[in-house]
């Protein structure tokens, strides 16, 4: 084969290890990609005992990495917009049909020197986990483990935000430092939570998206061929990722319902306040593309 | 503060600013130790008396004291540089005879200065990468990262100028003696 | 490239600029330009070394470290530990060695204080090596307690190298603290009972001499003033821990301000003993911080290359038996320990230990102790041990290097002892943490 028809290697970065439920669908993903692109792509992963987590965009963007797995509020400080797939209630697939993946992309172009292939863990929604109840929808006297994204909605509902790394929460519930944390439907059985957890509230609110993104001097070197099948891969991931989503899902709730983790109801406003916090600050930074996404994101 | 300083008497004002930023590692150091306190005290109140509305606990408190570490650190480097404090292995260096261990010093401390000067040229294109992108920093304060990066181009730049001059006295020393010495 | 190559090119210019006398942690930022330069692309990989830098220390597993080192920098500059081991020496009856057995338990005691073997050590030896000159000692048995007993402060809480261990390795740091204090007792009276048997053997080595006649309670009345409220310290960073009410940094917090308070009420808090504190905590937690800065972009590039994955792989394929992994690492350890500080000792072997002991499935809490103990070995092995330093500037002026050595040498075995107990019986480390988070 010439040169021109080589296997390209590229090296990607995921936020999380492969034991992590976060990042066994990206592994499981390239798996998949290295067989059907077999000959075209060769994807190798590194973790984040390679790249720590919050700086893989920035080596993305610098080229030092050719793709990376990631959620986008980690790269907001950037990208303020790029988070608003969290706040979607369509599907990847629908909004590469109606032009919402385009201005995404553009978006990503632009400020990330990224091509955004796509996204998965999308409709993995956030509840507000706590060791003791709730009292009238409040959570007066709260501290609750929090993110940029959701402080705001935390404080309308009386609780204290506290930063804190996932690693740490741990030793936090278990010394009381905290009473509770915002964390998705996944992965709160497999770091041992539920030890330390007796309620969840929803309805879910955002969702967890992780991005998959290419750095776009790469991607304008790679030959059409193989910009195709990585392409194609993400339209089959699309595809896919609702299945899979939709099983780990059952087993998720039934692993915290086992661990004796009540689910609360607090009503419908629960989620739509923390949504339209969330739109406002998004307004505000950006609202052309905003406005323009908000009608495609949200049926 | 230091009378084996390396730096020169007419470059005094270095040693000031040196003095000055490990003071203020110092003060960071109070100031951390108390926060951490304050903010466990206050919340253990409110662990056992928060019904009664006592206590108080602080959202910030875990973003400043990390921001409040990496600040005490580079501000006080250059100063445990100058003291000697940043702790070496001479322990085959020491075995030389005192001529070669004299240069073996030497090119140990120009290696260093080249080593800070590399540092102190790449934080500054961080820095300036960081100033031109514009990115912010969203924790509970959202603020320029810039602000963070730019104690480190000075934190380098000041360990290469220690360096250099470390190197330079033992040089100037040894010409001197060579021109004494009619060499 | 293939990944031994990647590690020898890293691992060599490392040590090459360590073993020229470069600062330690100038010689990693130097092995990491080259690394980020040949293996993460160049200059953005530079790039990428100084954000590393940056963030490193921004981290709140590291907040410990300054806290309890300030915690012993007080105790120590104040006076109040000095004039603790003075009560202490009233306790201890007319007994060959009585200094060396006051040496055992005042470190042992202090090193409940203070998180930093280095002021544990400095105390020790300002304050009853010029006793035992006086009274006629010999340095083989006035030297050795003192060092032997200083590495003991890392193991007790508050210990800021336990911290650092934890936060490197990913080990629970409240499991480790409270697993490193049964096996530091343990130590503690092995080291006892041998300067007893020793000085019973051989009473010329550490002549006995009359004390002033005194009342039982004479003896014990500067016990219960100087050394009982200073347990209220240990208690409130330990059973903070235990009792869930803090995490570590909290507990390293309240202890600080424990030590301000007894300080103070001793009326020996004094403005230039506080800048003394202060100035010394900022240098040796600096120091130490500094190496995180200029360390952690190493174990990040050999992640990168894959080197550490496939080191581990290759280990854990090699059909070795565990136990002999272990010895193999703890071996490695104790060697580098010979011209290395712990810190780096630390930041150079855990990214490269830890993927193979958890595959292997051993319980990390035990072997973050084993690591400890072996550090603890360490600060006092020829011919970099820095308690030796320590001892040799604090003794009199023509104390040699050899004589400080030998001293310390039966203390170096009966630790290895202890650290083969350890590995016969783990029980010995997990009860503890067991107990307590039962
Ligand atoms: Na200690
Ligand atoms: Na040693």
């Amino acid at each position: 084969t010439s040169p021109a028809e080589a296997e390209v290697r590229l090296k990607a970065a995921s936020f999380l290890p492969a034991r992590s439920v976060y990042a066994k669908y990206f592994y499981r993903w390239v798996d998949e990609l290295n067989d059907r692109c077999k000959g075209k792509v060769k994807i190798t992963i590194v973790g984040p005992e390679a790249i720590s987590s919050l700086e893989q965009w920035r080596t993305l963007k610098d080229g030092v990495i050719d793709i990376h797995y990631g959620p986008p509020n980690y790269y907001k400080g950037i990208l303020v917009e790029a988070d608003v797939t969290s706040l979607a209630n369509t599907s990847a697939s629908e909004q590469r049909k109606n032009g919402a993946w385009e201005i995404i992309n553009t978006l990503h172009n632009k400020k990330m020197n990224a091509w955004y292939l796509t996204h998965i863990i999308d409709g993995v929604r956030f509840f507000i986990y706590t060791v003791k109840p709730q009292k009238n929808g409040r959570f007066e006297g709260f501290r609750l483990r929090s993110t940029p994204i959701y402080d705001e909605f935390f404080k309308s509902l009386g609780a204290a935000p506290v930063r804190m790394s996932p690693p740490s929460l741990y030793t936090a519930l278990e010394r009381n430092t905290v009473d509770g944390y915002g964390w998705p439907l996944w992965g709160v059985t497999d770091l041992g939570w539920h030890r330390h957890t007796k309620y969840r509230h929803g309805p879910g609110f955002f969702s967890a998206v992780v991005n998959i993104l290419v750095n776009l001097d790469r991607w304008n070197t790679l030959l059409d061929s193989q910009r195709q099948c990585l392409t194609d891969m993400s339209i089959w991931l699309e595809a896919e990722f609702p299945k899979w989503r939709e099983i780990e899902n059952e087993k998720q709730v039934a692993a915290q319902t086992s661990a004796g983790i009540t689910y609360v109801d607090m009503g419908a406003e629960f989620s739509n306040l923390a949504h339209q916090i969330h739109w406002n600050v998004l307004m505000k930074a950006n609202p052309v593309a905003i406005s323009a996404l908000r009608t495609l994101l949200v049926h | 503060m230091s009378d084996n300083s390396p730096i020169p008497k007419r470059l005094k004002w270095i040693d000031s600013l040196i003095d000055g930023l490990a003071a203020i590692a110092g003060i960071i150091l109070c100031a951390l130790t108390l926060l951490l306190c304050f903010d466990a005290v206050g919340r253990t109140i409110v662990r056992f008396a928060g019904d009664a509305g006592w206590g108080y606990t602080i959202p910030w408190t875990l973003d400043v004291a990390e921001y409040a570490l990496y600040l005490m650190t580079f501000f006080g480097a250059p100063w445990v540089l100058r003291e000697g404090g940043h702790i070496a292995i001479d322990l085959l260096v020491e075995r030389l005879a005192p001529v070669p261990r004299r240069w073996v010093s030497v090119a140990t401390d120009i290696i260093g200065a080249l080593v800070c000067a590399a540092l102190f040229y790449y934080s500054c294109q961080v820095w300036w990468t960081s100033f031109d992108e514009q990115v912010l920093i969203h924790e509970t304060f959202v603020f320029p990262e810039w602000t963070l990066l730019s104690v480190a181009p000075a934190t380098f730049l000041m360990m290469t100028i220690i360096m250099l001059c470390r190197a330079h006295r033992p040089l100037i020393n040894s010409i001197r003696n060579r021109l004494k010495t009619g060499l | 490239m293939e990944w031994y190559y990647v590690l020898a090119i890293l691992v060599g210019t490392l040590l090459f600029f360590m073993l020229l006398g470069l600062p330690v942690v100038f010689a990693f930022f130097a092995a990491n330009i080259i690394g980020a330069m040949l293996f993460m692309g160049g200059e953005k990989g530079v790039a990428q070394l100084i954000r590393n830098a940056v963030v490193a220390t921004q981290n709140f597993s590291l907040l410990p470290i300054p806290l309890f080192i300030l915690m012993g920098e007080i105790m120590f500059h104040t006076g109040v530990a000095a004039r603790a081991i003075d009560a202490v020496d009233k306790l201890i009856a007319r007994v060959p060695g009585r200094l060396s057995l006051v040496a055992i338990v005042g470190g042992t005691l202090f090193s409940s204080l203070s998180g930093s073997t280095i002021a544990n050590t400095a105390m020790l030896g300002s304050t009853l090596l010029p006793e035992m000159y006086k009274r006629g000692y010999k340095p083989e048995i006035a030297i050795g307690p003192i060092v032997a007993v200083g590495g003991i402060a890392m193991l007790i809480p508050p210990s800021a190298l336990a911290v650092l261990l934890g936060s490197v390795a990913r080990i629970p740091i409240s499991d480790l603290l409270l697993a490193s204090i049964l096996p530091a007792l343990i130590l503690a009276f092995l080291f006892y009972v041998y300067v007893t048997i020793r000085c019973w053997l051989n009473p010329s080595i550490a002549p006995s001499y009359d004390i002033a006649g005194m009342t039982w309670w004479q003896r014990i009345k500067p016990f219960l003033i100087y050394v009982l409220p200073l347990m209220s310290i240990f208690l409130v960073v330990v059973g903070s821990i235990v009792a869930g009410i803090a995490t570590p940094t909290e507990s390293a917090a309240l202890g600080t301000v424990a030590c301000l308070i007894i300080a103070a009420a001793y009326r020996s808090l004094r403005w230039h003993n506080f800048i003394t504190s202060v100035r010394q905590t900022v240098r040796f937690s600096v120091m130490t911080l500094f190496i995180i800065c200029g360390s952690i972009t190493f174990s990040q590039i050999l992640a990168f290359s894959g080197a550490s994955a496939e080191l581990s792989s290759v280990i854990l394929n090699s059909e070795l038996a565990p136990l002999f992994i272990l010895l193999g690492m703890l071996a490695i350890l104790m060697i580098l320990g010979c011209f290395m500080d712990q810190v780096s000792m630390i930041m150079i072997t855990m990214p490269l230990y830890m993927p193979v002991i958890e595959q292997i499935g051993y319980n990390v809490v035990w072997f973050g102790v084993l690591t400890l103990m072996v550090m603890e070995i360490s600060l006092a092995t020829p011919p970099f041990g820095l308690l030796l330093f320590v001892a040799k500037g604090a003794a009199p002026a023509d104390t040699t290097m050899r004589q400080v050595i030998t001293s310390v040498l039966p203390f170096v075995f009966i630790a290895m002892l202890v650290v083969a107990l350890l590995i016969a019986i783990p029980q010995l480390t997990l009860i503890v943490p067991e107990l307590i988070n039962n």
